[in-house]
């Protein structure tokens, strides 16, 4: 979650970049008698004491907008919810997710020249086969003024035959500032 | 005589013995050769053991690539000068190696090439013939990175273009200077580049390497290992109305692990180049507390570590810390809402030596480079 988003930090950029930019390109550690700090016998963690340590300044992540959470999880159920026998590509659902973006984003989802391919589609596309999507919060997340959503699915056929997908998608939205909100921008992640 | 009976038996024993090299030695030169053939430098990547990448599903860990297409994917390969694990793990997305895989859009054979495609590059053969399908994507590969090479600045760049280009197009690669911003245009590239390493490298190398140098066959340490991945390296959403002319809001220069982890460690023997000094630090709203830090040999690859717990902080300025010393506590101090480390990796040539500035170098996807050293994020 890192970046400049100071900008007076950005002024200070320019100034040490200008400064260290000479830097050797394999520059080496400085040659010193230095200190060697070296691991625990044991792992930290198997202290129990200290296991909890993290804890001590935990932060209430149950603070995001309940209408912004709703938006982000319909967002990501319709983007990952597919019919390989009528969607080009996985693409088609995120399209379908354009009237709840901005019209400035909606004009930005683009779909690839290829179609989709892959076992996993091409099995759900011969059994007529949707995916039905399970998306979470992902509360682990940290960024500010950004909500992430997992979505991992099943595919289900008409009479009732279903198959856990593959893999999972994880999303992470912005929004508008005022209510009705609209989605401002988003990426996404299959790792 | 009884002197003549114990020479003549110590002949026979030479002889026997003589006998016996003659008859092992073969034993022991073709077992070792077999062990040789057994070695697949396209096998499955393994961390502790365990195939990490998708190999883990399937049992089928020993093998990926299909023994009757080995020679025809090297072959492809060599054409579009490419690696053997692109190919195989673009083979892998696009049919599962089925030779009669049809699309409901229309995409055939073990390469998917649409009817139209296919035309142009099939050599009039039957798209079902999966020899003709390896070839065929050899030349169209090597047809699509030549008209990218312009743009990549290194191998693994040419790489992720020429992958972007077979899904987006090579017009849009052109016309965005790199991937275009498709969603499924970025998972592609990921999804292959990710695969070719994990299922298609025995080694766990990269594809492409990397543009800073070799890194050492040494494995390293986890810097969360109860951690799990937040927030990827790479391209995110912009948090403003409008993000033109602030490249830096959209993209993340590291990786975030969250986790039950007390401490983040050292993943290599690292040189301590600077450390922050809590609130009065210039960085602390947007980093907190934060650590930056220099490998001790090449190639000097330059950490940083971030958001760490107040007060926390194990090391100094000028330590060298081994392997896996906890170097403080996991926090959410700068621009954040909850415990986490950001780890990130930064080019040798990036300041170390006096207060690190922002974005002064050029970041690396951590992924991939803590994958090649054993150390798998999930």
């Amino acid at each position: 979650m890192k970046h400049p988003k100071i900008f007076s930090g950005l002024a200070a950029v320019g100034i040490v970049v200008a400064i260290t930019g000479c830097t050797p390109a394999t520059q080496g550690p400085e040659e010193s008698i230095v200190p060697v700090i070296s691991p625990p016998a044991s792992s930290p963690s198997s202290n129990p004491s200290e296991s909890s340590s993290a804890g001590e300044q935990s932060h209430d992540h149950g603070d995001e907008n309940p209408a912004r959470v709703e938006l982000a999880k319909q967002a990501a159920t319709i983007m990952t919810t597919w019919d390989p026998t009528k969607d080009f590509n996985r693409t088609a659902a995120e399209m379908r997710a354009r009237k709840l973006m901005t019209k400035e984003r909606a004009k930005e989802v683009i779909a690839p020249k290829r179609p989709a391919t892959g076992v996993e589609w091409l099995n759900a596309a011969e059994k007529k086969a949707t995916s039905k999507p399970t998306v979470k919060l992902m509360t682990e997340h940290h960024e500010q003024d950004t909500i992430a959503i997992t979505a991992t699915w099943q595919w289900v056929t008409e009479d009732g035959e279903s198959w856990a997908g593959e893999g999972k998608q994880t999303f992470f939205f912005t929004f508008t500032d005022e209510e009705p909100y609209k989605i401002r921008d988003y990426v996404s992640s299959v790792r | 005589m009884a002197e003549e009976r114990g020479s003549g038996v110590k002949i026979i024993l030479a002889l026997l013995g003589v006998l016996l090299l003659l008859v092992i030695t073969p034993i022991i030169l073709f077992l070792g050769a077999g062990d040789e053939k057994d070695s697949d430098p396209y096998a499955p990547c393994l961390i502790e053991g365990t195939p990490i990448g998708d190999a883990s599903n399937k049992d089928e860990s020993s093998v990926k690539i299909p023994e009757q297409y080995r020679d025809a994917t090297e072959n492809s390969a060599r054409t579009a000068g490419l690696p053997v694990g692109i190919i195989a793990a673009q083979i892998e997305q696009e049919s599962g190696w089925n030779p009669k895989a049809t699309s409901p859009a229309g995409a055939q054979g073990i390469a998917q090439f649409m009817p139209g495609t296919w035309e142009e590059w099939g050599n009039v053969k039957d798209p079902f013939d999966p020899f003709a399908g390896l070839d065929a994507q050899g030349r169209y590969m090597k047809h699509l990175a030549g008209q990218i090479a312009d743009l990549a600045s290194n191998e693994q760049e040419k790489i992720q273009f020429t992958l972007a280009a077979y899904n987006a197009g090579a017009g849009n690669v052109q016309k965005y200077g790199g991937i275009p911003p498709f969603e499924e245009t970025r998972h592609y590239v990921q999804t292959i580049m990710d695969n070719a390493q994990m299922d298609y490298s025995s080694d766990c190398e990269a594809p492409g390497g990397f543009d800073f140098g070799d890194l050492s066959t040494g494995e390293w340490a986890h810097p969360m290992p109860s951690s799990r991945l937040t927030s990827p390296y790479g391209a995110r959403a912009c948090p403003l109305s409008s993000c033109v002319g602030k490249p830096f809001l959209l993209k993340h220069e590291g990786i975030d692990l969250a986790g039950s982890d007390p401490y983040f460690y050292a993943p290599t023997e690292l040189k301590i180049t600077y450390v922050s000094v809590g609130a009065p630090d210039q960085l602390y709203g947007s980093y907190g507390n934060y650590i930056f830090a220099q490998m001790t040999e090449a190639p000097y690859l330059v950490f940083e570590f971030h958001e760490a717990q107040d007060h926390s902080l194990m090391v100094k300025t000028g330590d060298i810390v081994q392997k896996g010393t906890p170097l403080g506590k996991p926090g959410a101090t700068g621009n954040s809402s909850g415990i986490h480390i950001h780890f990130q990796i930064n080019n040798p040539k990036t300041s170390v030596f006096d207060r690190p500035a922002v974005n002064n170098g050029k970041t690396y996807d951590p992924i991939p480079i803590l994958r090649q050293q054993k150390v798998n994020i999930q």
